[in-house]
Parts: structure tokens; sequence; C-alpha cells
């Protein structure tokens, strides 16, 4: 898949405070990208440099395979995490104004935005102004400026805010369908279950700098190796003291084993099989939130 | 390509910033409402004073019921004649050569029931008129007044010649008034300006700083809304910073100037409509000269302020923080209303020259000055040209301090940390 935005040792203060510190990345299309990490860590800074409304103290940022340029950013769309519309002005001028200013016609913009309007099921409000209408619904708006002129490069700054859970699972089918697309989804959040069941890759970031990032699979692989559930008929003792397990916590016939380093599970469940009747042998991965509190705490530790 | 998009983005903020505004009550209100109310406001008193006048039987368009008293012979028949001779329709007179008190008293009386509007007593002593009073009901007219007593003077005066031989078109063209005017070799710097006519000026020049006050605000007001509603992100995510302030300072400065062409529009209807005020208009520079240059140093000033009040506006994150700052920023125009008096009296003192010269105070104070006066054309050369520099950089200023200003949220910057705004990518 080709490479849509790529970010290179990328590095910004604000009075002499890092906000973002020596960071690089890259997503693909095609990919739903997670940028995950506390309050505070550089997301926002990160996602204003993207998308051009700042500029890197030093290091690049490359879109769609060229140096950041405002025509290429037209081909961008932006959801930020404060709802940015305005109040006074209804669902349809909102629409006409954000989609004229995103490049396209007037007639363009009005088409689209009623599309929008009427796959959110909003299109009752479509005359209605903003100040009217539910946090939810002010959220689909949003989300419909956002994605009016149909950008190939998608950022969005916590989507789930305000939602309730139809709307989240709305948001998550247009996601999920954008992505099959082939548009490149670049999701900025502190919620890692949705994170989890949503990116394909993520970046997590702490203090301006990445501590993990890549695949999100190879990633929890990387981290579930080491830890074991098994269910089993046998002996309270079983594994008890054994030379590739460095903890050992037993309930009864349910028995969880955190591995050394290097410890093979296959010859684990081999020695196991051997003196007990296994039901379950389980390698578990850890959740993106276990392997969020371990590296964020063990950084600040 | 880019620049056209760039002109086209501009186009369309300009577009909602003043549709926006144009659109709600209140600028309808103000635009139109408000200068008609003052306009009949305008127009009360001299209403009022036609139906005074009509009420006392003097108004402007009556005759006014006169008698007129006088013992010598053939007096009273020539002062109805000059009188006639001056206006036909102005007077109808009844004669009487026998005054007495009892006379007197009648017609006092009928004055009273309002079958008589006045009456000349005139007493006569060794040559012609003595004295002569002019009874009347209480305001019957100024105008009335000077009239008889012209025309007694010219009656009076004809007869005292009348036996040196001197025939009654003689006597007139002996005692014809002279036309007296004066003529300036030197053009005055300062145009001949009734009370009338100073009040008017005064009024567009309050306009003017009003103007700068009111729109300079609300482009403030227009940044702070955008950056506390968090819009500001969106659109700086397909437009750029200088492009959003642009456009902004543009659509505002749109609303100001439609509703200055709306306001000059129902003043001239009104300037028109009413003598006192056409002849006062005439007497200092207005018209189209006082219309082109308002709207020279409106929208220079207004660039001027508005750009500051912008660059406020994105500096802070509420109109409560920004409150310190646009008192400042209002200092030196609160300073320029004190001095308005000053350049409409005396447009030519060094103080009003100075300040029609310095940058903050001269879209006020020049446009002041030529009005009242015919100030040097290097004065009005040198005011402009600091006048354009200083928005110039007034200008580049406050779009770098407004492109990091909206995106910082949080606590308020101090004056360091927004010069420090200055140097940023």
């Amino acid at each position: 898949m080709p490479v849509t935005v790529e970010l290179e040792r990328v590095r910004k203060c604000y009075d002499g405070v890092v906000a973002v510190d020596c960071l690089s990345m890259s997503m693909s299309a095609g990919e739903i990208f997670g940028l995950l990490g506390p309050n505070g860590a550089g997301k926002t800074s990160t996602i204003r440099m993207m998308i051009g409304i700042t500029r890197p103290d030093s290091g690049t940022i490359r879109l769609f395979g060229a140096p950041l340029a405002r025509k290429s950013l037209l081909g961008a769309g932006y959801l930020p995490e404060e709802r940015g519309l305005y109040r006074r002005m209804t669902v349809r001028e909102n629409l006409l104004f954000l989609g004229e200013l995103a490049g396209l016609s007037r007639a363009r913009a009005l088409e689209r935005g009623r599309a929008w309007t009427v796959r959110m099921g909003l299109e009752r409000w479509f005359e209605r102004r903003i100040e009217e209408l539910s946090k939810g619904m002010q959220q689909k708006v949003q989300f419909a400026a956002a994605l009016i002129h149909e950008p190939e490069f998608i950022v969005m700054d916590e989507p789930f805010g305000g939602l309730d859970p139809v709307g989240a699972n709305d948001l998550k089918e247009i996601l999920l369908e954008l992505k099959a697309q082939g548009r490149t989804i670049v999701l900025s959040t502190h919620r890692m279950d949705q994170a989890e069941k949503l990116c394909d890759s993520i970046c997590l970031v702490s203090g301006g700098r990445a501590i993990v990032q890549g695949n999100l699979r190879e990633i929890k692989r990387q981290y579930g190796e080491c830890c074991i559930q098994i269910d089993y008929t046998g002996a309270d003792t079983l594994m008890a003291g054994h030379p590739m397990v460095a903890a050992r916590r037993g309930f009864g016939n349910h028995l969880e084993l955190e591995l050394k380093p290097g410890a093979d599970p296959q010859a684990l469940l081999r020695e196991a099989a051997a003196v007990a009747r296994i039901s379950r042998f389980e390698l578990m991965e850890p959740s993106l939130e276990e392997i969020f509190i371990d590296r964020v705490g063990r950084r600040d530790a | 390509m880019l620049e056209w998009q760039g002109a086209r983005r501009i186009g369309i903020i300009t577009r909602r910033e003043y549709l926006q505004r144009v659109r709600t009550r209140s600028f309808i209100l103000s635009t139109i409402l408000l200068p008609l109310i003052f306009a009949s406001l305008a127009w009360l008193p001299a209403i009022v004073s036609e139906q005074i006048a009509a009420e006392l039987g003097a108004g402007p368009h009556k005759t006014m019921r006169l008698a007129i008293v006088a013992s010598e012979t053939g007096l009273a028949a020539a002062v109805e004649a000059e009188l006639k001779r001056r206006d036909p329709g102005a007077f109808t007179a009844t004669l009487e050569n026998n005054p007495s008190a009892q006379l007197r008293a009648d017609l006092d009386r009928k004055i009273r029931a309002r079958t008589l509007d006045g009456y000349l007593w005139l007493e006569s002593g060794g040559s012609g008129v003595r004295s002569a009073i002019f009874a009347r009901r209480a305001s019957a007219g100024v105008a009335a007044a000077r009239q008889l007593e012209a025309a007694v003077w010219f009656a009076s005066t004809e007869r005292k010649l009348a036996p040196l031989g001197i025939g009654l078109d003689e006597a007139r063209r002996l005692i014809a008034p002279i036309s007296f005017t004066t003529a300036d070799v030197i053009a005055p710097s300062t145009l001949p300006i009734g009370e009338v006519a100073l009040a008017m000026v005064a009024v567009l020049t309050r306009r003017m700083f009003v103007s700068l006050l009111s729109y300079g605000v609300m482009v403030m007001r227009a940044v702070l809304d955008e950056k506390s509603s968090r819009i500001t992100e969106v659109l700086m995510c397909s437009t750029s910073a200088g492009e959003l302030m642009t456009g902004k300072v543009l659509g505002i400065g749109a609303i100001g100037l439609t509703q200055v062409t709306v306001w000059f529009s129902i003043a001239a209807v009104v300037v028109a409509a009413n003598p006192a005020t056409h002849a006062a208009a005439s007497s200092f520079n207005a018209g189209a000269g006082a219309i082109a240059w308002f709207i020279v140093f409106y929208l220079l000033g207004y660039l001027l302020y508005s750009s500051i009040h912008a660059a406020v506006g994105a500096s802070f994150n509420s109109t409560d923080e920004a409150q310190q700052w646009t008192f400042m920023i209002m200092l030196p125009l609160l300073a320029t209303t004190l001095m308005i008096e000053p350049a409409l009296i005396a447009p030519n003192s060094a103080l009003v020259v100075a300040g029609s010269i310095f940058p903050l105070s001269a879209p006020v104070l020049m446009y002041a000055r030529l009005l009242v006066a015919r100030p040097p054309i290097w004065q009005i050369g040198l005011s402009l040209i600091v006048l354009i520099a200083t928005v110039w950089a007034a200008l580049s200023i406050s779009a770098r301090i407004y492109r990091v200003g909206v995106l910082m949220y949080g606590k308020r910057p101090t004056l360091r940390e927004v010069v420090r705004w200055l140097r940023y990518a």
C-alpha cells in the first residue's frame, strides 16, 4: 500500500517546552492508524503538523509523497477534538461554507452536505441552527464537515466523544467503510478499547516521543507471548517452580503463568499435557490498555 | 492557480462574515431604523414650531391681519403701500387715523379675540415718525417685525424727502440699500461655517470615531468567538491564518461600509429636504468630497484598528481577558474625541495638525480638518503616507500574532510571550 503520510524526526517546541520530539511514523492507504497516548503527550501537536496548521521546528512531513503544501492539504479532512461549528448558522450553511472552503463548488458542497446529512440521519435538521442540535447530533455534523470533500487522508481527534453507543457504532461502520475505500485514517484517542477494535497500526506517544509503534497484532504478540492461561484437571502444583515460569497464579483448576524471556510455550504445553488433563491452553495477548499502562507507567517511573 | 485558490477562499470567508451579520435583526435595526428615528427627531422641532406658528395665526404661509394707526395724514397709507410693494400677500391692513386710548384698548381686545394679529402704533414728531410700536400676539414672528420696521422707515423717509422736491422713485433710488459682500484675495484656510453646519460636521466626525471603534471591536469579537468555539482549527485545515484574518477583516469592513452608505443616503435625503440644513451643508466641504474622504479615512482607520483588534482577539481566550488590552487600544481614540471640538474650531492649530498626522488619530482629525478647512496638500499627503505605512506594519505584525494566537488555548499570555510569537515559523 502506498504511504500517505510520513513524519521524519519531527520536532516542535512551544515557548521552550518540547511538545513533539524526534517523532517518526508513517501511515499507508487503507489503514486505520491509532495515535495513542495520555493527555498532553503531544497527540494534538502532531496532528496539527500533519494537516499543515502548524509547521515543525525541524524534521520533515510528507503528504501523498510530497512535502506538505496547501494544495495537497485539500485531500485531508480533520475532525478536531473540540467541536468547531458556527452555532448560529444552520447545518446547511455550515456544511456549505466548510465544503466550499475545502475546494468544492457551491452546488457540489450542497449536494455532498445533503447526502451526508441523510447518511447521518439528520435530514430533518438540515435547516436548523447548530445550537438547536444535541451534542451527539453536532458531533455528526462535525463528522460530515470533515468528510464532505471526500478526503483521502482523514484525521479524527477523539471522534467517539459525545456519541451514544448507537452513534458510536454508526461512526465505526463509516470508518470501516472509508478504510475499505482505501482511505487513510488517523484516530487519535486515549480510549484504548476503541483503538484496539479499529486500528491496524498504532503509535503510542508519551512526552512527545514514540514509545511503541508498529502493526498492532505484532506489538501484541511481542507482549503476549509471555503470558499463558491454562484450564486443567490435575494436581494443584502444576508448573510450580518450573524454570521457564517467572510468576504463577493458581486458582484451583485455572492457572495463569508469566513466562521468562525466551521461554517456549509449546514446550511448556507438552510438559503440562504429560502430567495433567488440559481443557484449555491459551497464549494471552495483553490488552492495549495494559501495554499502555505498562509502557507509560514505566517511562514515568 | 494557487493564488487564485487563496483569493477564492478569502472570498468565501468574507462572504460568510458579511452575510451572517447583514441578516441579523440588530444590523437591520441599527442600520435603517435608528437613523430614521434620528432623522424624524431632527424634523420634530421644525414641525413643532410650524404648528405653534399656525396656532398663533402668524405662520409663514398666512396673511397677517394688521391695523396701522397714525394721526399724520397719509402716513398709514404710505406704510401700507410700502408693505404691499415688499410682499403683496403678507399683510392685510386696516388704516386708522384717530389714535386714542379707546382705540388702543379696542385693538388689544381684538388681538386677544384673535380677530386681529397685530397693529402698528405710529407717533409723529416735527419731522416724520418719531416712534413706532408693533403690538402683536406673543411670538408672532421676528420676520414680520423686521418687515414692518423697514416699511415704516422707508415710508417715513420718503415723506421727509418729498418737501425737498424729491419724488417717490427718486427717493427710493437714493435710499436703496447697498449690496455689501466680501472677497478673499488669499483663499482662507478655514471655511466660513455657521452653527448648523458645524453641528453637521461634528456629527460626521463622531460617526468616523464610532465606526472605527465599533467595527474594530466587532473583528475582535469574531476572532474570539471562532477561537472559543474551536472552529479556527477546522478552518485552518483548509485555509491559512492569513487568509482567515483577511477574510474576516474584509467581511466586517464591508459591513461597516454598508452601514455607512445607508446612513449617508438617509442623511442626504434629510439634509436636502430641509432648507436650513441644505444651506448649511453647502457652506462646508459636504457632498461627494466629504463622502469620498470619509471612505478613504474610514477604510485606512478601520484596517489599522481592526488588525490590532484581531491580534488582541487571537491572543486571549475571552472578552474578559482581552478587556485590559481593548481599553489600551481605545485610549488613543478617546483622546482623539477630546480633540474633535478644537479641530472644528481651530483646524490649523499646532496640536490639531500634529494629531491629524499621527496615525492613530489621523482618520478622525484629518477628516475633521478636511471638512472645515483647507489643509495644505503636504499635510494631507504626509498624513496618508504615515497612515498607510502604519496600516501595513499593523497588518503584518497582527497576522503573525494571529497565526500563533488562535491556536493557543489555556493560560493568558504575557506581553513577552506575544512578542516571542512574532518570531515563530
